[in-house]
């Protein structure tokens, strides 16, 4: 028999789906204060490790799932869909990224909530963004040799390395645990869950 | 006990689906279900070698019936005759039993919200009669009987005269529900209307893959909790529990 | 224990917990559980679903002759046991449901959260804080009545769903299922409940409560301190002849954790969005992302202006293909979902306002000239590298994807070199 996962959708439930998992997105990402610029780029200044701490306990989370669920054969893996490596472009990619980043303080997808809520520097960002993916579309046929440079497939860290899966992700959450603990340190606390729990009324 | 089995001579078969209107009548089969159909393959071949057969079809009581198993209640069985029977009393209508058999030939009742299909006419057997289908066929097409017994018509056709099953590469369940033909019928059945895999649906996977290993595992869980728990009450002494 | 408590002396006497009429529902429920479980542990045969042993199994179905028969008790003791709770609540509803059921059954405050840690923690040795004060129940007994409250209508309904066949095939067999997994959650709670009624010291008096339907006045006193304080008061004020007044409702913790100020940890956050991602995995198979969603929204507008330029453009003819709608994708719905999830939190927290995130140092303008900017240079590298933050670090880095990675790494050097560049904007 199958795996139940991926499930194959209609067109209305795949619609339904799509808001339903983006709302939950959002809903997570201005919890965790994603939708401030000064939170996000306090990162940079290592002044608050919430960045490194959401995204990589929801890497975890996401990837030791994944892994016990297609060890019980619950998912099947080679029907998820892995992004294709290009190493040079994504390198360059990254730093760019990083720098509109620091200038603009969001990424793409945090600057949709923290538009949602009404942050205009978020609305210039986002047009920014539009800007910038047309004028990338213009340049892209002249630097399309360097954008496919690089080209490894989608290729996975475990299987660059010849380790099972499950190993990696393993190894992931172990290397995320020790980042945890480096950023704990870095903040100058240990109260795990007390410090940004908020006011207890 | 005896072993029954049908055969179906495709040769004699004129799909008049006379067998079809004796068995609906027989059994108030409701309109749009049938347990036994006429299905005619076509034209197959280029001109001028062209074949066609009727796949007169219905369910074939296999030796390894694969609706048995996927039943939640067990009211799928099989009798000591070897006949595959629901017992309706015991059918709550989830359907998981539809969707395991490789021939189609369960069908939820709408009346009754359970499920049917042929029984072989078991209870014109216990008046000492031939399936309705079989006296019906105005072909003569259609022998029932008992395969462990050496003097029947099917016994005959099964051992010796090239009656065959319709089955797959994939799909080897043992019908027993032979077809004989002189002209290739039974194959050309066989290569037009193959027997699909069993199915389970995505609410019985979901039973047996998800929801049972998680009920067991939660109930363990609880379990040895209450042992650590009552162990450690032992140990303790029960004075120190009260304030 | 407090000095505030230490002031009475212990008290004696017995004082009443429960009317007769839930002392009866008690224990016709008790003998209904043991009967259905027994009988629905032997209905279910099949070797896919059957977690009784066979000889279970056979053994039951002796016992009541038939299979057919032990399908039909299983059925009329359920029919009973929901007719018997139909009129409990029908005829409890008014005098019931408020004052009992939702304020002294199921609300949990602050002190039950405590007393189950230390409950627990007192179980394992590992504790000797004393216990917060409790109500008319204990926290483990409120936690049992939610889960009760919610398991008992879902396992009524999808037992009638069987028993009459209501709706399709699909809808029969999946009852069947949720049938089977609420009984077992309620099963798990149930164990806990026998074990602290039948075997636990402490709770002997509570035990016996369901029998004779009193307690120990000592026994409320140490056990449901608050409850026996209201129990006072009453009888005092009773006693003066004034009348009785509502204690206000404790405010639901979870409310109070959507509504506070302050931004959720880390590590809470990065739970739900990596819970949210696995579901995204599993229900369409590939992740979350954003960039993604914006490019075609971008190529939807030019196919609607320009669609010639469009389907002809070597970048752009990737998303605009005739016959292909080009809004048809994931990402382009999901955004919808993310603007609505992020104001509703926003909303929620009060922190609907329209202003401007900025450094000191700089002036709004400045700062809207510079997140154009910064959106400009991350829209290129968002496509250069195929992905956002979102759809290749997160996304990509769950799948443990080797570009992912690469693009994780870049992303915080830039920022981190950058911040020390820039720093005037933020600092």
């Amino acid at each position: 028999m199958n795996s139940l996962f991926p499930l194959t959708l209609s067109t209305g439930a795949f619609i339904v789906a799509a808001l339903t998992l983006g709302f939950f997105f959002g809903f997570w990402l201005e919890r965790a204060g994603f939708s401030s610029s000064l939170k996000l780029t306090a990162q940079f200044f290592f002044k608050d490790w919430g960045v490194l701490k959401v995204m990589f306990s929801a890497i975890v989370v996401a990837c030791l799932g994944l892994a016990w669920l297609s060890l019980l054969g619950i998912v099947d893996m080679s029907q998820i869909y892995v992004p294709d490596a290009y190493i040079w472009p994504q390198l360059l990619g990254g730093l760019l990224l990083g720098t509109g980043f620091i200038l603009g303080g969001y990424c793409p997808g945090t600057a949709v909530v923290a538009g949602a809520i009404g942050k205009l520097d978020a609305l210039f960002f986002l047009g920014g963004i539009f800007a910038g993916i047309f004028g990338f579309a213009i340049i892209e046929p002249s630097i399309h040799n360097f954008n496919v440079s690089g080209a490894l497939g989608p290729l996975t860290l475990p299987q660059w390395l010849n380790i099972s899966h499950g190993a990696g992700a393993f190894a992931l959450a172990v290397i995320a645990l020790g980042a945890f603990w480096a950023a704990e340190m870095s903040e100058g606390k240990w109260q795990l869950f007390k410090k940004t729990y908020g006011k207890e009324q | 006990m005896a072993r029954y089995a049908m055969v179906t001579d495709l040769t004699r078969c004129v799909g008049c689906q006379a067998c079809t209107a004796a068995c609906n009548a027989e059994w108030d089969v409701p309109p749009g279900q049938a347990r036994t159909r006429v299905l005619p393959t076509g034209a197959v071949g280029k001109f001028p070698h062209l074949r066609s057969a009727f796949y007169v079809a219905q369910c074939n009581h296999c030796d390894d019936a694969p609706c048995l198993s996927p039943c939640p209640s067990g009211a799928t069985f099989r009798a000591e005759n070897g006949i595959v029977k629901i017992d309706r009393n015991l059918c709550i209508g989830c359907g998981f039993c539809v969707q395991a058999c490789p021939y189609e030939a369960r069908y939820l009742n709408p009346a009754t919200k359970k499920v049917d299909k042929c029984d072989f006419c078991s209870a014109r057997l216990e008046r000492g009669r031939q399936p309705a289908c079989v006296t019906t066929c105005t072909g003569h097409a259609k022998y029932f009987g008992d395969l462990e017994d050496p003097g029947s018509d099917v016994y005959r056709l099964v051992y010796s005269g090239g009656a065959q099953r319709i089955e797959s590469d994939d799909v080897k369940v043992g019908p027993n529900v032979y077809y004989a033909g002189r002209r290739g019928e039974p194959e050309l059945v066989a290569q037009m209307f193959p027997p699909r895999q069993p199915q389970l649906p995505s609410s019985g996977q979901w039973w047996s893959k998800v929801v049972k290993p998680l009920a067991l595992a939660m109930v363990g869980a609880t379990f040895a909790g209450q042992a650590i728990a009552f162990f450690t009450q032992l140990r303790k002494g029960e004075g120190q529990f009260d304030e | 224990m407090s000095s505030a408590v230490q002031m009475h002396s212990t008290p004696t006497g017995m004082i009443k917990k429960h009317h007769v009429a839930i002392i009866l529902l008690h224990w016709f429920n008790a003998i209904t559980w043991l009967l259905e479980l027994t009988t629905g542990a032997a209905l279910i045969q099949s070797e896919h679903f059957r977690f009784a042993p066979l000889w279970f199994v056979t053994m039951i179905t002796e016992v009541f002759g038939s299979r057919a028969n032990l399908l039909r008790f299983h059925i009329a003791a359920g029919l009973t046991w929901i007719t018997v709770f139909a009129v409990y609540g029908i005829f409890g509803w008014q005098t019931y449901f408020h004052q009992e059921v939702l304020e002294r059954e199921v609300a949990l405050d602050r002190d039950d959260f405590n007393w189950l840690r230390i409950r627990l923690l007192r179980i394992l040795g590992r504790s000797n804080e004393p216990l917060p004060p409790q109500g008319i129940y204990n926290a483990g007994q409120k936690m049992f009545a939610v889960m009760v409250y919610i398991m008992f209508p879902i396992i009524m309904v999808t037992g009638l769903i069987m028993a009459f066949h209501w709706g399709s095939m699909t809808v029969v067999g999946w009852a069947v299922v949720i049938h089977f997994a609420t009984v077992a959650v309620v099963v798990s709670g149930l164990m806990v409940h026998v074990y602290m009624g039948a075997v636990f010291p402490e709770e002997k008096p509570a035990f016996f409560s369901m029998i004779t339907g009193m307690v120990p006045e000592e026994f409320a006193y140490k056990h449901h301190h608050k409850w026996w304080k209201e129990v006072k008061m009453l009888e005092e004020l009773h006693a003066a002849g004034q009348p009785e007044p509502r204690p206000a409702p404790a405010p639901s913790r979870l409310l109070t954790a959507l509504r506070m100020k302050e931004y959720w940890p880390g590590y809470w956050a990065g739970l739900g969005l990596g819970l949210t991602l696995l579901a995204t995995f599993l229900i369409v198979g590939q992740g979350l992302g954003a960039s993604g969603g914006f490019t075609r929204y971008l190529a939807f507008i030019l196919s609607l202006v320009a669609p010639g330029y469009a389907s002809a453009h070597p970048y752009w003819s990737n998303y605009v293909q005739p016959g292909q709608p080009v809004l048809m994708d994931f990402l382009v719905f999901e955004l919808i979902g993310v603007a609505l999830g992020g104001l509703l939190s926003g909303w929620l927290a009060g922190r609907l306002k329209w202003t401007t995130d900025k450094g000191p140092r700089i002036s709004p303008k400045t700062r809207w000239m510079l997140a154009f900017l910064g959106g400009a240079i991350s829209g290129v590298g968002a496509r250069m590298a195929r992905g956002c933050t979102s759809g290749l670090a997160l996304s990509g880095g769950s799948v443990l994807s080797a570009g992912a990675f690469v693009f994780m790494l870049a992303v915080f050097a830039a920022g981190f070199v950058g911040a020390f560049f820039l720093r005037r904007i933020w600092l």
